[in-house]
């Protein structure tokens, strides 16, 4: 609704009010000056021509009164009558004095008539003195004259004088009556006029009140009627009865504000629930979900989250993003947000890694969003986090694995050259297999995409030396040992040694044969890593060696090991040769001593096998992982030469070193790292 | 044409007479049939081409089998024979010099009974052989 659409009210009634007061409080006012003069008007009426025209008139009588008392005193025929008309004279000339006094003072015209008519009076005294005298000198007879003659004339001008003044106040009476009747008529004319105005001015002022009040009620209830509709039931009939129509829109009101609460009240519980899911979704979701605000903190977070950087919801709280980055990559989320802010762009994906809360680094992807308010104000930023640590970690194996393949292409020339001229030295037939292995060899050289020939060629080539070579060393050691066993009484002892020698022989290139299967195997063997128990397998590796070492008397000390992640079955094979050499090359010793543990240097674990035995020239240490590489002769210590080569072989695999320390007849420490 | 109770498939002369002697010092020398190759083998087990007088219905108690054969290799010979309804209750003990782990898998795959690795040093082979045929063959004897 727009402001002052309807006019106030209030307003209006108090100024309609105040107008209302001002023009009645005008009209008594009015009405008051008027009755105010009028009184005045007709107090002057009463006062003035009533009060002297009776007076003047008193006079009249009076002087009358006093004209026979004089003729009387002429006319007195004794004493008595004489003195009592004198008296009478005096009384009567004493009320007339009173009068004119009276008449001086309110008569409202000219004093000049009245002073004529009083010195006619004082000029009329000496002649009735001389009346008086002459009566008292007996002269009544001229006394008699006088007061008919000048006496009488005196009376006649006195009351002639006095005439005027009753004219003169009549007059004035009738003139004051006129101004009565005129201010009354003004009065009248006066009172229809306000009565005209203050008439209109009141419709004028209802109108404009009313209107105030009825339009906004009106428009009020055209409203309703739109809004609920007068079919609606509970709808006044008449709908001329303005108020019972707004009490039922303010109970439909009420009615309706109660629905409405009961629905937002399940809209509100709706939404919580939809809130929670969301939350919960959230909390539990297998990604990182964070709420990061504009500067950077994290106004919101998940378990995950917390999981992928380990920190605590709380720990997080007083963090930002930035601070758990890695230097480098700082600036990839800091640009984004710049950006974001400036309404450059709005989403972005990107990789990152953060600092976990101990130290290590965790590979992410990150997605971020911008949320705006309805104004297009920036809020927040809504980003989901996934750990991809592994991913990495597989990205990098890979690399590595990568790598390793191109230096196994190399090694395996070295390998194929080595045993190419291994192989012919050692035996005639083996010439012809050189061959094999040097047209290999240059097919690798030529092109690695022949290395999957090649290593099948040489999976064919180890399949045929185990079956081919290994068939008549059998027939050797086999018809060697029934020649022994059929003709023994015709052998002499000669030949019997000679077959003796045949037999062991063979037997050591068999040996020598299955060793080099197995050194050709380790190239070829997948690493199958699990964690695994060291102490377990050395105790393997000394009950295995015990059996075949029952007169030898050695003490093994096995200090505590760590469990490690490695291949099984290979860490044997390492732990049996390098123990079995250990106690090889200890068979000549006194007290010898077969140490295995482990050290810490670097934070890396570094393992050792350490002997009190023969020992070797240093100046051989580089040879000593050499294929077929002896430092002593069969006879000294049996061997074949291709044990260490095989160890060496595995550890590579498992990316770790292998060393040696020696001294000529001190001992022997193998170190290697895992 | 009889069928002998064991079948021994090998092509080495050598390895036949070791094997033969080893066996004969066991007493289960008697009622030997060796196969040099790996066709022959076949037609002797389906009694085909040559061996088609054979009577089909009587099985070896035991096959020997070496692994690398002429024409048809014992991996073929095993695969076939224990597909067969007819022939795969047939115990086979794979005699061979391979240590190849993929050779041993599938072997296993393909319903062998035994997998012996022929040893180098004769008093090994010959116990080897000796016992692990004579152990089947008795075995088949006593269903």
């Amino acid at each position: 609704m727009k402001k002052n659409k309807y006019p106030k009210i209030q307003s209006r009634l108090i100024i309609a009010s105040i107008l209302l007061i001002f023009i009645f409080g005008f009209i008594n006012v009015t009405y008051y000056i008027d009755v105010v003069r009028l009184n005045e008007v007709t107090g002057k009426i009463i006062e003035h021509p009533f009060i002297v025209s009776n007076s003047v008139r008193d006079i009249e009588i009076y002087i009358n009164t006093i004209h026979r008392s004089m003729k009387d005193v002429t006319l007195s025929t004794n004493d008595i009558e004489f003195k009592e008309s004198i008296a009478k004279v005096d009384e009567y000339e004493e009320l007339i004095y009173q009068k004119f006094e009276l008449v001086n003072k309110k008569f409202l015209g000219d004093l000049k008539i009245v002073n004529e008519a009083y010195t006619e009076f004082v000029n009329w005294k000496p002649i009735r003195d001389k009346v008086i005298d002459l009566v008292e000198s007996g002269n009544v007879n001229d006394a008699a004259k006088i007061t008919k003659g000048k006496g009488n004339n005196y009376i006649i001008l006195l009351l002639q004088k006095t005439h005027k003044m009753i004219d003169f106040a009549n007059d004035k009476a009738e003139s004051f009556n006129q101004n009565s009747i005129d201010i009354l008529q003004k009065s009248k004319k006066n009172f229809f006029i306000f009565f005209i105005v203050s008439f209109v001015i009141s419709i004028i002022l209802f109108l404009w009140i009313y209107q105030s009040i009825s339009y906004p009620i009106n428009n009020m209830i055209n409203r309703i009627k739109n809004v609920s509709g007068d079919k609606m039931k509970g709808f006044p009939k008449n709908t001329n009865n303005q108020l019972s129509v707004l009490d039922f829109a303010i109970s439909e009101f009420e009615n309706r504000k109660k629905i409405l609460e009961e629905n937002i009240n399940i809209r509100t519980k709706e939404l919580k629930e939809a809130r929670n899911l969301i939350v919960n979704a959230i909390d539990n979701a297998p990604i990182g979900i964070v709420e990061v605000g504009l500067d950077g903190k994290f106004n919101e977070v998940n378990m995950a989250f917390c999981d992928i950087v380990g920190y605590s919801t709380k720990e997080l709280d007083e963090m930002t993003f930035t601070e758990l980055t890695v230097e480098e990559d700082k600036n990839i989320g800091k640009e984004f947000m710049e950006n974001a802010i400036k309404g450059k762009e709005l989403k972005t994906k990107f990789e990152k890694r953060y600092i976990h809360k101990s130290g290590g680094i965790v590979f992410t992807s990150v997605s971020s969003l911008l949320v705006k308010d309805e104004n297009n104000k920036p809020l927040h930023f809504f980003t989901q986090i996934s750990d991809i640590s592994e991913q990495k970690k597989y990205e990098l194996e890979l690399t590595t694995h990568k790598n390793e393949l191109e230096n196994k292409i190399f090694m395996r020339t070295a390998e194929l050259d080595e045993k190419a001229l291994n192989l012919s030295r050692s035996r005639q037939a083996l010439t012809f297999l050189l061959e094999d292995v040097n047209e290999i060899k240059k097919q690798l050289e030529i092109s690695n995409s022949k290395l999957l020939d090649s290593n099948k060629e040489l999976e064919s080539f180890s399949y045929s030396v185990s079956h081919d070579l290994k068939a008549p060393l059998r027939a050797v050691i086999g018809f060697s040992q029934i020649l022994n066993e059929d003709f023994a009484p015709q052998l002499n002892q000669e030949s019997k040694r000679y077959i003796g020698l045949i037999k062991d022989n063979a037997e050591n290139m068999g040996t020598l044969i299955n060793d080099l299967l197995n050194f050709s195997r380790m190239g070829r063997t997948v690493l199958q890593k699990s964690q695994i128990d060291l102490p377990a397998i050395v105790q393997r590796v000394k009950n295995e060696l015990q059996a075949g070492v029952k007169d030898q008397k050695i003490s093994f000390k096995v200090n505590p090991l760590p469990m490690i992640n490695a291949d099984e079955k290979l860490i044997y094979h390492v732990m049996l040769n390098l123990i079995s050499n250990a106690v090889k090359f200890t068979d000549n010793v006194k007290n010898a001593i077969v140490e295995i543990g482990c050290t810490s240097k670097k934070n890396e674990n570094v393992f050792y096998v350490k002997d009190n035995g023969i020992g070797f020239d240093m100046k051989y240490a580089g040879k000593i992982f050499d294929v077929f590489q002896r430092l002593h002769t069969v006879e000294e210590f049996p061997g074949t030469g291709i044990g260490l080569s095989i160890v060496q072989r595995i550890i590579h695999k498992h990316e770790g070193k292998i060393w040696v320390e020696s001294e000529k007849n001190k001992g022997t420490t193998f170190f290697f790292t895992i | 044409m009889e069928t002998k109770e064991i079948l021994y498939i090998e092509d080495n002369p050598s390895d036949i007479e070791l094997t033969l002697r080893a066996l004969k010092k066991h007493n289960v020398a008697n009622s030997i049939q060796i196969i040099k190759d790996g066709e022959e083998a076949l037609e002797y087990i389906f009694a085909t081409g040559r061996y088609a007088d054979r009577d089909i219905e009587e099985n070896p108690k035991v096959i020997l089998l070496d692994l690398k054969l002429p024409k048809v290799g014992g991996l073929e010979i095993l695969k076939r024979l224990k597909a067969e309804e007819h022939t795969k209750t047939i115990p086979v003990v794979v005699l061979t010099s391979s240590r190849e782990e993929k050779d041993m898998i599938e072997s296993y795959n393909y319903g062998v009974n035994s997998y012996v690795v022929k040893p180098i040093k004769f008093e090994n082979f010959s116990e080897a052989v000796s016992t692990l045929g004579l152990y089947w063959l008795l075995i088949n004897e006593s269903l």
